[in-house]
């Protein structure tokens, strides 16, 4: 900002010229961590802003979506209103541990109408992962869009566009390690879009339509610079570090929380991770301690350091899937950064809280 | 990709390519770059072609100016040497 802090793409000055620069190094990075090209990668504000896009983008009158039985509310509220704007549908499918059963469900679930198959890469609840890959064979054979919210997944599960997905959304501020108020939608380039957002782009001004090309058709307006110069910085810290990587070391916290917790009686794992299972899973687990309802579960470790989100989460199909509607639950959900001391001292804080 | 390319003219020792996306530009002056083609990227709003962007290409004779056309070519950007 202090350095070269101008709107990126909209003069011929330096500043422009070097802050369109980082921005378009941001995207690059971006951009290689899901193996896409650069202009199919869009800046958003975050997921929930993606998830519009590509939902309410891909829709036309009639058009049937199908999802999980696990969808988060940024994918399943604008599928509704998508659905209820242009006379369309709406089915849900059971999502499983068993992934060929998964797959059957969601298959059962398309017809002749649908247009898009949206699903979780993994749900912000349980952590239960779906076959990407299974489901994105799926959609090629029945010629619908897949489109992919991975906002649990990225930066933890090795999502690539070569795995067949059309249409990829993600956070910016969860597990790519970039700040809030960035996102991204990436395209494979095979579905047109329509937009939902115009404006200006800082390209083709003299025209009064919005441009056909991307990723300006997408980026009206100016975009979170800071944000998305910040977000490539973190792309690439995760690309450094890896994937597989930052994924083994958040599962084994997972193990290692769900090990300590399972000897106290009175906490309630909704998930459990084990080494026989963490393939079927992101690193995420779901539980309650017993009298306590999440929300106060949660503010009584947060009075002792520990800062986890009680409630539902934003998706109430993941909790009524789990029984939890009613009260929600408390997640955990480490990070990198987070290591087995802090775990240990988790458990620990658990069982005085409990005694 | 065509539309991109609204005009390509070779004047002395450079060749300018205009560009409507500042994305597109950029991932061609990489390429470029990678393959030994120097170039900077201007921005232009005149001619009647609204906001958009030059890309300025350091390159002598036409076979460079062929060469820099085909790797242009390989992004998908249509590119014509002047007669």
């Amino acid at each position: 900002m202090s350095a070269y802090g101008a709107n990126p793409g909209r003069s011929g000055h330096r500043f422009s010229s070097e802050t369109a620069q980082a921005v378009y190094k941001s995207r690059e990075q971006c951009a290689e961590l899901f193996g896409a090209e650069p202009e199919n990668t869009v800046f958003t504000l975050n997921c929930t802003h993606a998830l519009n896009f590509a939902i309410k983008g891909i829709a036309r009158n009639g058009c049937h979506f199908v999802a999980s039985d696990m969808e988060h509310n940024a994918a399943i509220r604008p599928i509704y209103a998508a659905a209820e704007h242009y006379g369309g549908t709406v089915t849900l499918f059971e999502a499983l541990e068993d992934e060929e059963q998964t797959v059957w469900n969601a298959e059962r679930a398309i017809r002749s109408d649908t247009c898009a198959l949206v699903c979780t890469a993994a749900s912000n609840v349980i952590g239960l992962r779906t076959p990407i890959r299974e489901l994105a064979a799926l959609c090629r054979r029945k010629k619908i869009c897949f489109i992919v919210d991975a906002a649990q997944g990225a930066g933890t599960l090795d999502l690539q566009m070569s795995d067949g997905i059309n249409i990829l959304c993600a956070a910016g501020h969860k597990g790519l390690y970039g700040p809030m108020g960035t996102g991204l939608m990436i395209t494979d380039g095979k579905y047109p879009l329509n937009t939902i957002i115009e404006g200006g782009t800082g390209s083709a001004s003299e025209s009064l339509v919005q441009p056909d090309f991307m990723p300006d058709r997408f980026e009206s307006g100016t975009i979170n610079t800071a944000g998305v110069i910040a977000l490539g910085a973190g792309a690439e810290f995760v690309r450094r570090r890896g994937t597989a990587v930052i994924l083994s070391h958040e599962l084994d916290l997972c193990e290692r929380f769900c090990a300590g917790a399972r000897k106290n009686g009175k906490i309630r794992l909704y998930n459990e991770i084990t080494r026989e299972n963490a393939d079927k899973y992101a690193p995420v687990v779901s539980f309650n301690i017993e009298g306590l309802n999440s929300s106060d579960g949660a503010a009584q470790l947060s009075r002792h350091g520990f800062y986890m989100r009680g409630g539902l989460h934003c998706a109430p199909l993941a909790h009524r899937k789990i029984g939890t509607l009613d009260g929600g639950t408390i997640r955990f959900s480490p990070s990198v950064f987070t290591t087995a001391q802090e775990v240990d001292l988790l458990i620990r804080e658990l069982g005085i809280i409990t005694r | 990709m065509t539309h991109f390319i609204r005009e390509l003219t070779f004047i002395m020792n450079n060749m300018n390519v205009y560009i409507k996306s500042f994305t597109l530009a950029e991932k061609a002056r990489g390429h470029l770059a990678r393959n030994g083609f120097r170039c900077i990227i201007e921005r232009t709003s005149g001619g009647g072609k609204g906001c958009g962007f030059n890309l300025r290409i350091w390159v002598s004779g036409r076979e460079a100016a062929a060469e820099v056309c085909a790797l242009l070519g390989q992004m998908g950007i249509a590119c014509d040497i002047p007669r």
